[in-house]
């Protein structure tokens, strides 16, 4: 079966050259995602049997700098393969329709779909490569590929900005990682994970390194809070098939690299799981909060992974705590939901991100303040949409559900099974949890009445035409997936069994750590079973009394307008104001102060405090780098003058040393 | 007989230091290129094949005859015969010749306690390759930084026989390479250039700094 994998290797190599050969820029787009889809089923082939039919396989083969290299496919890597191809296959074909209206405008999408090719194929590279220096390669690869696909309209200033955004933080993650990587070199003398595996021990100096660095640099890909500040920024800027990869697998690249860490390194001090835990927290809960406080649906959405990331990193916080007091049930319940949430995530986060495109392709923009009744013009999207959005909140009977449930279990178990203060910890994050469903709830419930009911808010026309059928099938079998992991959640947990088996610690988990999913899916059966039945008495009921339409009942007002509809900030402004000192909310309105009717305004706006703080440490370290400016003076002599004097200096210092 | 040969090629060096003229610029270059050619075939004169003619014979064509010929060229289509008579004679650059072919002697004899080297040609080597930086570094005419560029190859020719090994084969044509794509290069932009500055100075070219 890893034929199979080689040829979608192949096909997505062809997919390279493919543009030298078509030049008509619809046919390359139909041609090109085409051939994505098709190299990825291929994919999905291999990964989905190797995950049900399980054998870990590895090959060895020698590179000239790197030494003996290693392509694993070990469950975990197995795990994270499906996950990427999965959500890649549905870009792909989403981008196909999606990608038509840029090339109505004009927009040569050649380049474009040669990096979105590429960061396909390396980020199924990267999951397989078991060496470091092959992954910190591929990783390059991954970033240029995201990069170039994120500044598609380069034209447009915040398209830029968010680029940049994207830019720096990936290269700030990757010297992180450089230092993880050379101390693992330096402690085993190998550069393949299997060797820093099975070495013997490693001293606490060494550990602390590669696991603060590691979880750093892993962390900022990921989007853990204060590093998530470049997600809101680079994540809208991209076109919605983008957006929709980037947030819905790019960033479990960090999560990847996490839970490897955890696979590889042994579990000592149970310290880092005690601030993987807090860092996740505080993720969760600020996240979400800031979502509530926005008004661009990709902005929100943005907040909504880092929320996610929150959640995920809480499972793994517990997994690693399991390990280091020897808790097995706590490795299970913590990884299993660590890893079930990648995949949840990653299907809806994609869903809604792909509905979000079509949201603002019909709404010509993406301020939900100025959308409203889209559910008539686009029905599928707003079905799926909502489907996505009962997810993400965690509401049964879909997937999100699931994960977050065996996350809560962790919790209660673990205040079960610690001792001392952690119970106090457990509790305190399962309140987080819940208080951050709540809050995500709160943020949907706004989100989808905001833009697909009521009435237009904006006054100008949304786009006419009808959602193409492939971007519609697509968002429906995303939803359907929902559906189907939620309503079977052990179809995800099978999918995650190998990975879970290769975690130290877990083997001996009591064999029913999972057992609850299994009668919470006969409760779910029986309540869609039910909805079904009172869905199908009503539509007989109406048809045979018949349904009479009214103007809602507007408490007197006549006429009633659009813009005398709930805004998404007045919907959300008690919840907001909740976390006033957290969120920098700013307000600014005109009262009315006489009784003589004037023209006013109201407008609010919630800043980023944390991206305050690093644009301020980005202002003090320019002016502190200003003042050695003048080392920069632009002539050619003084540059050759700076290269003798370094080899100078060399020189001296292989003397005197 | 080669001590003479190198020292002689210090002087030369000296001797650019104090002159700001092209013409005399290009007459260093041939004289090095001559020096150079001879100390490589005294060297390996009791043991001389092919190859070490071949290359003595390349370096005296190429060094000490189209690449002078080249720069003469540009010279007279530039009308910069006798060079930039803005510049007058400063002796702070003097001082810093001699103290840049002093410091290499003394480097010289210090690496000669470490490794089996040949104390005046590798002093020689390293004097040229650092002359030929100062001269890019001081002077603002880009043909004088051609010339630097030169005298340090012609510097990294005598780092051979200064370590007593020979040259691989290809370090020797990669130095051709060198050369060629240098002079060549630089005469098409010394060309494109002259419209926008006529007097080929690099000062004007401060584009590297955004």
């Amino acid at each position: 079966m890893i034929a199979l994998f080689a040829i979608g290797l192949l096909l997505h190599a062809l997919n390279l050259v493919l543009p030298a050969f078509v030049r008509d820029s619809r046919r390359l787009n139909v041609a090109a995602n085409g051939l994505n889809a098709l190299a990825l089923l291929c994919g999905l082939g291999f990964s989905l049997n190797a995950l049900l039919n399980y054998h870990p396989a590895a090959y060895r083969f020698a590179l000239p700098v790197a030494g003996p290299v290693v392509i694993g496919f070990d469950g975990l890597s197995l795990f994270f393969l499906f996950t990427f191809q999965l959500l890649s296959l549905a870009g792909s074909l989403f981008a196909i329709g999606y990608l038509r209206h840029y090339i109505e405008r004009g927009l040569s999408v050649r380049a474009h779909l040669w990096f979105f090719t590429l960061l396909i194929v390396s980020l199924q590279l990267l999951v397989i490569s078991h060496n470091a220096l092959v992954l910190l390669v591929v990783w390059e690869f991954m970033a240029v590929g995201a990069y170039f696909s994120i500044v598609f309209e380069k034209d447009k200033a915040d398209v830029r900005r968010g680029g940049f955004w994207y830019f720096v933080a990936t290269h700030a993650g990757v010297l992180l990682l450089y230092v993880c990587f050379l101390t693992l070199h330096e402690a085993t003398g190998s550069w393949n994970f299997d060797d820093f595996a099975r070495h013997a021990a490693y001293d606490p100096g060494t550990l602390a390194v590669v696991l603060l660095t590691g979880f750093a640099g892993f962390g900022i890909k990921a989007g853990f809070m204060p590093f998530h500040v470049w997600l809101p920024n680079a994540h809208p800027a991209a076109p919605a098939h983008v957006s929709g990869l980037l947030s819905a697998i790019n960033i479990k690249t960090g999560i990847y690299g996490i839970a490897r860490l955890m696979l590889m390194l042994p579990a000592l001090d149970a310290a880092y799981g005690w601030g993987l835990l807090a860092v996740s927290v505080v993720s969760a809960v600020l996240g979400v909060w800031y979502a509530l406080a926005q008004h661009d649906i990709k902005k929100l959405l943005a907040y909504h992974s880092v929320e996610n990331i929150g959640i995920i990193g809480m499972g793994l916080s517990v997994a690693w705590l399991g390990r280091c007091y020897a808790l097995p049930e706590l490795v299970v319940l913590g990884f299993a939901g660590a890893l079930l949430h990648t995949l949840n995530h990653a299907i809806f986060k994609g869903l809604l991100f792909f509905g979000a495109g079509n949201v603002t392709l019909h709404a010509r923009g993406a301020d939900i303040e100025r959308m409203g009744g889209l559910a008539r013009v686009i029905p599928f999207t707003a079905t799926a949409f909502l489907v996505g959005a009962i997810s993400i909140c965690g509401l049964p009977p879909f997937n999100g559900f699931a994960s977050e449930f065996l996350i809560y279990k962790s919790f209660f178990r673990g205040g079960d099974l610690l001792r001392g203060y952690a119970p106090l910890v457990m509790l305190c994050s399962a309140v987080g949890l819940a208080f951050m469903g709540g809050l995500a709830v709160a943020c949907f419930t706004k989100l989808h009445g905001i833009v697909f009911l009521g009435q237009n808010r904006s006054g100008a026309a949304s786009r006419r035409e009808k959602e193409t059928v492939l971007s519609s099938v697509v968002l429906l079998g995303l939803a359907g997936l929902c559906a189907l992991l939620g309503i079977f959640p052990q179809t995800g947990l099978r999918l995650l069994a190998p990975a879970l088996g290769e975690l130290a610690g877990a083997a001996q988990a009591p064999a029913g750590w999972a057992s609850p999913l299994g009668k919470l899916q006969i409760v779910f059966a029986l309540f869609l079973a039910l909805a079904a039945a009172v869905f199908v008495v009503k539509l007989r009921l109406q048809r045979r009394a018949g349904v009479r339409l009214r103007e809602t009942w507007g408490c007197g007002y006549a006429p009633v307008t659009a813009r005398m509809q709930y805004t998404a900030s007045s919907f959300a402004e008690e919840l907001v104001k909740l976390g006033r000192p957290l969120l920098d909310l700013s307000v600014h309105w005109k009262p009315l102060l006489s009784i003589v009717p004037v023209a006013s305004g109201f407008r609010s706006h919630c800043s980023d405090r944390l991206e305050t703080a690093w644009l301020a440490f980005h202002r003090a370290i320019g002016l502190v780098l200003g003042a050695f400016r003048w080392i920069q003076s632009g002539n050619i002599r003084h540059y050759v003058l700076y290269m003798f004097g370094a080899v100078a200096f060399y020189l001296l210092c292989a003397l005197v040393w | 007989m080669i001590n003479a040969l190198t020292i002689l090629f210090c002087l030369t060096l000296i001797y650019l230091a104090v002159t700001t003229r092209l013409s005399a610029y290009v007459l260093v270059l041939v004289l090095q290129g001559v020096l150079v050619a001879g100390v490589h075939t005294l060297a390996f004169f009791h043991d001389l094949a092919w190859s070490h003619v071949a290359v003595a014979a390349g370096v005296l064509i190429v060094r000490t005859g189209l690449i002078p010929a080249y720069i003469v060229k540009i010279m007279r289509d530039l009308d910069m015969r006798h060079g930039d008579g803005t510049r007058r004679y400063h002796p702070g650059f003097l001082i810093e010749m001699a103290a840049v072919i002093v410091g290499a002697f003394v480097l010289s004899h210090q690496l000669s306690r470490f490794a089996p080297v040949n104390v005046i040609p590798l002093g020689a080597a390293i004097a040229g390759m650092a002359a030929g930086g100062l001269l890019i570094v001081r002077r603002r005419l880009l043909l004088a930084h051609v010339v630097g560029f030169l005298i340090i190859e012609n510097g990294l020719f005598l780092l051979g026989l200064g370590v007593r090994a020979e040259m691989p084969w290809t370090i020797e044509l990669a130095g051709f390479l060198d050369l060629f794509v240098l002079v060549f290069l630089m005469g098409i932009a010394i060309n494109q250039l002259k419209t926008h500055f006529p007097e080929g100075g690099s000062d004007e070219l401060t584009g590297l700094r955004e």
